[in-house]
């Protein structure tokens, strides 16, 4: 395939995916006309810095050079799907402007999508953006932070509450939230509220999620939820339609299964930040015919990775687990742990997920597993509930993918799992896995820059891994 | 300046805020009685004392350093729960024989998980408090609470039958109901007590069972409707905020003449005062209650009614001006804060935010905050 052979040739392939994106821009752009153009950017300030300084070794060039070509295709093939659902967002947005609807990650847009309405991850921007340009977000935080909100708040719903109050988002109509994943990103959606004026339903999910009466409230809650849409929207839930995401979304789930099967090979065929690229997916269009076709691709090029290359990377020594997310500021750092010691990440927290199966025999049954879907969320599964969540599928995916590290992210505004970091470690220690824990900010270089981050791993790879530099 | 001539408010009970344990609770641990720590303002404390435990809010407010509970907890994590772990490892709470939690924030469902692992007590409940209020929640909370039962039942052999509840709401109302009449006495012309009393009152209401708080409750009150009324100060302020136990916080505030009338933070008088239906069947009265009292930033679409509820008691205490202090690295309650600055800004009420740590630092930054704010306020 064409794709297929541009992938034996990095920089062409660089190059091709840079120009899908420039390519699905100037669909955009034609479908929406000079004035489609001018709204546009109006609406959406925080596009405005794309073409700011930004630090030199932010680009795509660098998620796929180095790695094998495959891997690289797999990087550069996630984030052009990340470009074309910001694009897809806003020319759907200009389509049905009544029927915009914001929603928080850890809500994917199933729902949305059955009853024809136009789903906006808020937190796409904040998280997308700083792998771009890495001081895109120091802006929003300065922002939110001038404005009374707290300097240690998780600086992802702290860019988000800084890009509401500078009026870089399209503002919504009405505001789809959840308790999930973390208090500061629950508490950001009050100053949402409180800035835009509109509608707000909050999902409730329990603490003791897993169980029996609490998937039961929480399927409660999720009609609770279709009934509010329909109120405020003046729609109707098309469960026919309802179906159909469903089974899309079961697709791509199918194909997700298979992705992670492959993973557990050695030589893994990727990993990193392009893993997490790649799942993003969920939340942002699992359901859609674009959600699936970008895990089949994956799938296909994962195959590849295997079957031509012999791995994503030329001298996989190391295999880690990633818990927490990675730093979006400093993508480059799994390209550069590949590189300089080996180290592939095979399997991390934003990736994996329970439960993901929708069976679509009849309403009930599909309203239930939809609710255990979301209940089910990367990340939330872990920071809801007692710890045995996070350390048995911590401890699970240690075994099962064949790691030999595990890599805790320790991010600053992350009080949930700052909290475990003592037993994290004792637990570790008692099975003899080395742990690497390493501190930074999600969002914020200048809380630890990229070297602060590049040293602490060289430290813990040369005295604990017995890499030599 | 307050009128350090004013004779201090002088009965034992307010001493039991001096150190961790009290008379009180050694006498009913003697008695074959268990104390069992509670972590949070949304756990019905009258079924613990209907399952003859003594209920204790815990507190640590006497920690220099948490040197220990640092190395499991994050840098990042509030002082009270760094504060409560080092005193749970160091003994200091050694006569809590069991702890009730409340799945209420990050910081505490951390904690729970911690001393689950560190000390494995016969006794670890946690509370999956939901966060909406509608009466599908309050369902949700009876359940919780009928599972609570079984475990105390359970794991400490202590029966727990309805009328032990309801005769235990019964009796946590009349504490509730004398400690009204004190309220009463906050929002007259001439308060005739000090926050900083007031605050003691609550920290022993918090710390002893509440058969002995109505006796020691009915005793003050007596004295305080013959107290001459503490004078000289410039203005009344009310305190809304997170978790304060320690008395010295807010006589730090008094010393500068910012006589605090009202206390709308989680252990002060006026969510605490919030009666229970007695007619209802008991653990549904208690769920009721306790989901839809003056609520916490943790709980979902609170916040409107919320600010109308402490608004309304700023009216009614007649205070000049409110003090926020949220603590250190709560998410829930800093966000919120800021909400609240705003809206008071906008309805014309004067507010200071003073974020602060557990346990009492900075004391002369305190003053000086509290003296401007006084000053600010042309008092």
């Amino acid at each position: 395939m064409f794709l297929d052979s541009l992938a034996d040739r990095l920089p062409v392939l660089a190059a091709y995916y840079a120009g899908k994106n420039a390519a699905q821009f100037a669909d955009f752009a034609v479908s929406a006309g000079p004035r489609g153009i001018y709204e546009f950017l109006t609406l959406n300030k925080w596009l405005r810095p794309w073409g700011g300084p930004h630090r030199e070794d932010s680009d795509m060039k660098n998620l796929v050079l180095g790695r094998n070509p495959a891997y690289g295709a797999i990087a550069a093939r996630s984030l052009t799907y990340i470009a074309y659902y910001v694009f897809n967002v806003f020319k759907e947005m200009r389509r049905k402007p009544d029927l915009f609807v914001w929603h928080e990650d850890l809500i994917s847009p199933e729902i949305f999508h059955a009853m024809g309405l136009v789903p906006f991850l808020v937190e796409a921007i904040p998280i997308i953006m700083p792998n771009i340009n890495s001081e895109f977000t120091e802006h929003y935080i300065d922002v939110a932070e001038n404005s009374g909100y707290p300097g240690d708040t998780c600086t992802l719903p702290k860019t988000a509450i800084g890009m509401a109050l500078d009026d870089a988002f399209p503002p919504p109509k009405a505001i789809v939230t959840s308790n999930s994943p973390c208090d500061g990103g629950m508490a950001s959606y009050a100053v949402m509220e409180e800035k835009y004026k509109v509608p707000v339903f909050r999902l409730d999910l329990p603490y003791n999620f897993g169980e029996k009466r609490a998937q039961e409230y929480y399927l409660r809650e999720i009609k609770r939820l279709i009934a509010w849409l329909e109120e405020v929207y003046s729609v109707k839930m098309d469960y026919d339609r309802l179906k159909e995401v469903c089974e899309e979304r079961n697709k791509m789930w199918t194909y997700t299964m298979d992705l992670w099967d492959l993973q557990r090979s050695s030589p893994a065929p990727m990993g990193g930040e392009a893993m997490v690229y790649g799942h993003l997916s969920f939340p942002l269009g699992s359901g859609t015919k674009e959600g699936t076709r970008l895990m089949k691709d994956l799938l296909r090029l994962a195959h590849r990775s295997v079957e031509r290359d012999g791995g994503g990377i030329k001298d996989e020594r190391h295999r880690a687990v990633l818990w927490n997310p990675p730093p979006l500021v400093f993508p480059e750092m799994f390209v550069w742990m590949e590189q300089e010691f080996g180290a592939i990440t095979v399997m991390d927290m934003l990736t994996f997920r329970r439960n993901q199966w929708i069976d679509t025999s009849n309403e009930d049954v599909m309203l239930r597993d939809l609710a255990r879907t979301l209940s089910y969320g990367p990340m939330a599964q872990h920071t809801r509930g007692p710890c045995e969540n996070f350390f048995d599928d911590l401890f699970y995916l240690y075994e099962s993918f064949s790691a030999d590290m595990i890599i805790m992210a320790a991010h600053k505004g992350c009080k949930n799992t700052g909290a475990l970091m003592g037993m994290f470690k004792e637990l570790c220690r008692r099975r003899s896995i080395p742990l690497l824990v390493f501190e930074y900010d999600l969002s914020d270089t200048r809380y630890m820059s990229p070297e602060g981050i590049r040293r602490q791993v060289s430290d813990f790879m040369e005295n604990i891994m017995g890499e030599r530099r | 300046m307050l009128n350090r001539k004013t004779e201090p408010l002088d009965h034992p009970f307010l001493n039991v805020v001096s150190g961790l344990n009290n008379e009180y609770i050694s006498s009913a641990r003697s008695g074959g009685k268990k104390a069992i720590g509670f972590f949070c303002s949304y756990v019905p404390r009258e079924l613990l004392d209907a399952a003859g435990l003594v209920p204790y809010r815990m507190r640590a407010p006497n920690n220099t350093g948490t040197d220990v509970a640092d190395t499991y907890l994050g840098q990042f994590n509030c002082s009270y729960t760094r504060c409560v772990l080092e005193s749970i490892l160091d003994d200091s709470l050694d006569f809590i024989d069991g702890y009730v939690f409340v799945a209420s924030c990050d910081h505490l469902r951390r904690l729970y998980d911690n001393v689950r692992y560190l000390v494995k007590p016969d006794l670890c409940h946690i509370l999956d408090l939901p966060h909406k209020t509608h009466d599908d929640a309050v369902d949700w909370y009876t359940e919780e609470l009928h599972i609570l039962r079984d475990n105390i039942e359970q794991s400490l052999g202590n029966k727990i039958r309805d009328d032990d509840i309801v005769g235990s709401i019964k009796r946590t109302n009349e504490l509730r109901t004398v400690l009204s009449k004190i309220q009463e006495l906050r929002k007259i012309d001439e308060p005739k007590l000090t926050g900083e009393e007031m605050h003691r009152i609550m920290v022993g209401i918090n710390s002893t069972p509440a058969d002995v708080a109505i006796e020691q409750l009915k005793e003050i009150y007596e004295k305080l409707e013959e107290r001459d009324p503490p004078r000289g100060y410039r203005a009344r302020l009310l305190i809304m905020g997170s978790q304060m136990d320690d008395p010295a916080y807010i006589a730090a505030m008094e010393e500068m003449g910012g006589l605090v009338v009202g206390d709308a933070f989680c252990e002060g008088s006026i969510q605490f005062a919030e009666m229970v239906d007695e007619d209802e069947e008991p653990l549904r009265a208690l769920a009721t209650r306790y989901v839809r009292k003056l609520s916490c930033p943790r709980m979902f679409e609170g916040f409107k009614e919320r600010y109308g509820r402490i608004a309304d008691a700023v009216s009614e205490y007649r205070a000049d001006g409110v003090v926020i202090e949220p603590m250190k690295f709560c998410d829930t309650w800093n966000i919120d804060a800021q909400l609240f600055v705003n809206r008071f800004r906008d309805d014309h009420i004067e507010v200071l935010k003073l974020e602060r740590e557990y346990m009492l630092s900075g004391v002369g930054q305190l003053r000086t905050r509290v003296q401007a704010f006084i000053e600010m306020m042309g008092k």
